[in-house]
């Protein structure tokens, strides 16, 4: 019933805002605006460059020949900006008169900022990151392929403000401390969909291939006014790539391997541990129709006991422009990793042994995941432009225990495992107003259906809808207001509604100048997982807490971005967030139970204060760049008790990440320097099953990159940990030693 | 130039001194551990109750110029060894000294008794002992040998020595024996005692 109402409403808000829109517009002739873009150095077309109207929700990109059309306009004045990775953004006004066909030419000049383009996932439509009132950073591609990412977690490291941790948990500006990637506060989206399993609200990154991705989006603060649940500490927006026009094939393929232990009494085998991989992907953009085919399979030995993996995925996009303004577009994939278990260590004289397996055994996990993403985009008219998505997700996960003496893992029955169905969709208007002012609305229906050893057969439903209003007021100053309803009911426990607000201002004060300042509201409805889990795992007993709450937040943030020269920038943001109720798992006395118990609570008020710079330089057409991010984090525990004002659990307060770059025309050398100051605290209740989990250290991590670069090749070196430094990737769990790895790319 | 050159050359050694630390394997310690007897080893696993026949064995291991020394003994509580390799103890025991000699029998107002706390991981060392993170407030309990078979576990202590008076000190090991139990059989809740002579004192 609830979902039909959703359906009605949203349909409702279509027809209403469609009318709205076409009573007061006049018949008129309308003429296309067409172009051409190219690099003002060499003549040569730019391919795939972005061109929009300013003030409309037209826009196209660039072919082959780096021309683009853009059909139907209304005659009046616009301005036409185009933009490219790589190159200087720039804009020409043009008048469209009845009757007359408009031409433009672009000669872009190179040597713009690498991380200075256009983005969406502030507020749901391009624009360039200057104009958001939010701190956003970008990951391009480039920064993937140089460094041999296999996992999007992987590239993450070096973004100011966010740290990863061994199972694909990510933390914003502290947002999360250590929970296995278990009900993630951070939201994370494929091209602006959801993709968060629905069983532990954690991420399956394994299976989204990582060779073809455009750019990754990483929003800071509370973002749930736009997002929903999940969105407490920031989302980030995985962004694929739009195939060029042709065919094209690209093969990647890396081998690489572990060095021993720094300590002899560390070495745990006299086998030595490798991995490799390749990826292929196929692309064509032929006409209306684009595809883009991409695999990968990767294997290692893993470093660690019981640590070794078989990852394969496979990710298809179709893109169809069935008109100049309707476009269909699916992204479908599938994704496969199985593989040991280790989760912590058997204690410190003995790291790379697996201290979570049960006695005598080992545990063996299968985890596939298959989602499909259809879409549809239509620009209604020069104002009005609708999206709809539908979504589609299955993540399964089974674990077997293995004898370790003997037997056979797959003989062995499963003993956890969880199956979760997601399905649901989206639709979402974008509304011109007026040329400086644009309306985002939308709804978003979503179930989870999950049939689990550990969590039971459970079932929940949400239904979200979500307004925003920016406004340019004197060409300066950008507005920004919105809010979200976000419903949700959950089988045996109830519904429960929260409503998230945001705020947002940015000015620009000309040359390169912009402040920006915003207030947003977060929460995080609790995971299936955090609220029925009933298993034994790791040696502790987790029971289910009905009770549990939706967690909040209050995030507050003030930045200013500088560009200078168009090669350099700077960008400072002061943050103070709030947080309520956050749930973490606490040691449960119970009687008649033997044994550690363990249950989900709501049980942290915090607050956390800081800022984080970035700092960016490209200079000579990148010959050389540097990237140098720093971010400083004051965590307190607020909660009553005697931990109050204490700081919060695995939090680090320092965190700096350096990055430099030369690049010649056929050689490139890169170095990168991670520190992370020590971890604060750790939590009591791990003491009880994790030996030696106080064990902690700062992290200095140095990686080497070397490379030969040609048209259709590329062959590169890397070195991670090149000091073979001893360091924690999450609590109880040595980071790999030093690793040395060959990559060889062909393109055609 | 020469400045830059000199900051970079400060910076890179004070990356590489702090590169060249980390995390270091804990001081190594002797995991050899002798026990007044032999425990056999075996399967620890399980969820162990007190032997209700002969929960507790104490047997001194000096001479001394008495008939003899018997123990009085008592135990109650839950030993729980998950084959995760957690464990839970929660128990209690009490020892108390009878001294034989010359037809009298001494009894002694100073006893020990000691409760056994701890939850976590467990470890088996050398196949045949277990180190617990049990708490006690008296003697050690958290190194045992064990010898385990089908529905029966033995838990050998270090010597340890019992002085009263400041004068008498009295070495001995005690062996904890436990039966295998469900987990949903209630907890017996009855002390228990059992003598024990010193073999050879008569």
């Amino acid at each position: 019933m609830r979902y039909r109402i959703s359906w009605i409403v949203c349909l409702i808000l279509i027809c209403s805002m469609a009318l709205g829109q076409e009573l007061p517009v006049k018949r008129t002739q309308k003429n296309p605006i067409t172009g051409r873009v190219t690099v003002a150095s060499t003549g040569e077309p730019v391919v795939g460059a972005n061109v929009l109207i300013l003030g409309t929700m037209l826009g196209a990109a660039t072919d082959a020949e780096g021309k683009f059309i853009i059909p139907h306009i209304t005659p009046n004045t616009y301005t036409v900006m185009v933009s490219a990775i790589g190159y200087k953004k720039e804009e020409k006004t043009v008048r469209v008169i009845p009757g007359e066909e408009i031409n433009l030419r672009f000669s872009l000049q190179e040597t713009v900022l690498l991380g200075d383009g256009i983005v969406v996932t502030a507020s749901r439509y391009q624009q360039s990151i200057n104009d958001i009132p939010v701190s956003l950073n970008l990951v391009p591609s480039q920064d993937l392929s140089e460094r041999n990412i296999t996992s999007v977690d992987q590239a993450l490291r070096y973004v100011p403000g966010v740290n990863t941790l061994d199972g694909g948990q990510i933390t914003i500006r502290g947002s999360s401390g250590f929970n296995w990637g278990v009900g993630s506060r951070v939201l994370v989206l494929l091209n602006g969909n959801p993709f968060m399993a629905g069983d532990l609200r954690n991420v399956n990154w394994y299976t989204i291939p990582t060779s073809k991705i455009k750019q990754i989006e990483v929003m800071k603060g509370s973002g749930s006014a736009l997002y929903g649940s999940s969105a407490m500490g920031g989302v980030v927006n995985i962004i694929t790539e739009e195939p060029e026009e042709g065919s094209h094939i690209h093969v990647s393929t890396f081998t690489g391997f572990y060095n021993r232990p720094t300590h002899s009494e560390w070495q745990w085998t006299d086998k030595r541990h490798h991995f490799e991989g390749t990826a292929v992907d196929l692309s064509t953009h032929i006409g209306s129709v684009s595809t883009l085919l991409s695999s990968n399979y990767q294997t290692t030995t893993g470093y660690r006991e019981n640590d070794d993996h078989e990852i394969f995925n496979f990710m298809a996009t179709l893109g169809y422009n069935y008109s100049p303004v309707i476009r269909f577009d699916l992204v479908a994939g599938y994704g496969r990793n199985k593989g040991g278990f280790f989760i912590y260590w058997k204690d410190l004289s003995h790291p790379y042994n697996n201290g979570s397996d049960p006695f005598g055994f080992r545990t063996r996990s299968t985890l596939k995941n298959t989602f499909v993403f259809p879409s549809v985009n239509y620009v209604i008219n020069d104002r009005l432009y609708l999206s709809l998505k539908g979504r589609f997700n299955k993540a399964t996960n089974d674990d077997r225990l293995q004898n370790k003496s003997e037997g056979n893992a797959e003989q062995q029955d499963t003993f956890r495992s969880s199956h979760v169905t997601t399905q649901g969709g989206e639709l979402q208007v974008n509304y011109q107003i007026n040329h400086q002012g644009i309306v985002v609305a939308g709804c978003d229906l979503q179930g989870d259906f999950v049939e689990s050893i550990q969590f039971g057969h459970r079932h929940t439903s949400q239904s979200a809808y979500y307004v925003q209003y920016d406004q340019r007021i004197w060409g300066l100053l950008k507005t920004s207001i919105g809010a979200r309803y976000d419903w949700e009911k959950a089988q045996g426990i109830g519904s429960t509604g929260e409503l998230s607000r945001k705020f947002g201002l940015n000015l620009s004060l000309g040359a390169g100048t912009h402040l920006r300042l915003s207030l947003g509201e977060g929460f995080r409805v609790p995971a299936v997982g955090e609220r029925f889990i009933s298993t034994f795992t790791a040696g502790i007993r987790l029971y289910p807490n009905l009770a549990l709450r939706p967690e909040r937040s209050k995030s507050v943030e003030f930045g200013f971005r500088q560009t200078i020269l168009r090669s350099m920038n700077l960008d400072v943001a002061v943050f103070y967030n709030e947080y309520k109720d956050l749930i973490e798992p606490q040691l449960d006395n119970d009687p008649d139970v033997a044994g550690v118990v363990v249950r989900f609570k709501n049980v942290i008020q915090a607050r956390i204060q800081g800022f984080d710079i970035s700092h960016r330089t490209d200079w000579w057409s990148q010959l050389v760049s540097t990237r140098i991010g720093y971010s400083y984090i004051d965590s307190k525990d607020l909660s009553p008790g005697d931990e109050y004002g204490s700081p919060l659990k695995y939090r680090s307060k320092h965190t700096l990440y350096v990055s430099n770059d030369l690049r010649l025309p056929s050689l490139s050398f890169g170095i990168d320097f991670r520190y992370l100051s020590k971890i604060q605290r750790v939590d009591e209740y791990h003491k009880v099953f994790i030996k030696d989990i106080d064990a902690r250290v700062p992290t200095y991590v140095v990686a080497f990159r070397f490379g030969i670069i040609r048209e259709h090749f590329s062959l590169r070196l890397l070195v991670e940990n090149v000091f073979q430094y001893n360091y924690l990737i999450s609590p109880a769990n040595l980071a790999p030693p030093r690793t040395a790895t060959l990559q060889l790319d062909v393109n055609y | 130039m020469i400045k830059t050159s000199v900051i970079g050359l400060v910076l890179s050694s004070i990356l590489l001194a702090a590169c060249n630390k980390g995390l270091t394997p804990p001081d190594i310690q002797s995991t050899r551990i002798e026990f007044p007897i032999l425990p056999e080893g075996g399967n620890p696993v399980g969820f162990w109750l007190p032997d209700t026949t002969r929960p507790v064995d104490v047997t001194l291991l000096d001479e001394f110029p008495v008939d003899s020394i018997v123990f009085q003994s008592k135990l109650e509580g839950v030993f729980s060894l998950e084959v995760t390799g957690i464990c839970s103890v929660n128990a209690t025991i009490a020892f108390r000294p009878l001294i034989y000699n010359l037809g009298q029998v001494l009894e002694l107002d100073i006893a020990i008794t000691d409760t056994l706390l701890g939850m976590g991981p467990y470890e088996i060392i050398e196949d045949n002992a277990l180190y617990l993170p049990v708490e006690s407030n008296v003697l050690d309990f958290d190194t045992l040998g064990f010898t385990s078979q089908m529905n029966s576990l033995d838990l050998i202590t270090l010597p340890a020595v019992f002085t009263f008076e400041n004068t008498i000190s009295l070495r001995f090991y005690s062996v904890i024996h436990l039966i295998r139990q469900d987990r949903n059989v209630a907890r017996p809740a009855n002390f228990l005692f059992t003598l024990r002579k010193k073999e050879g004192a008569y």
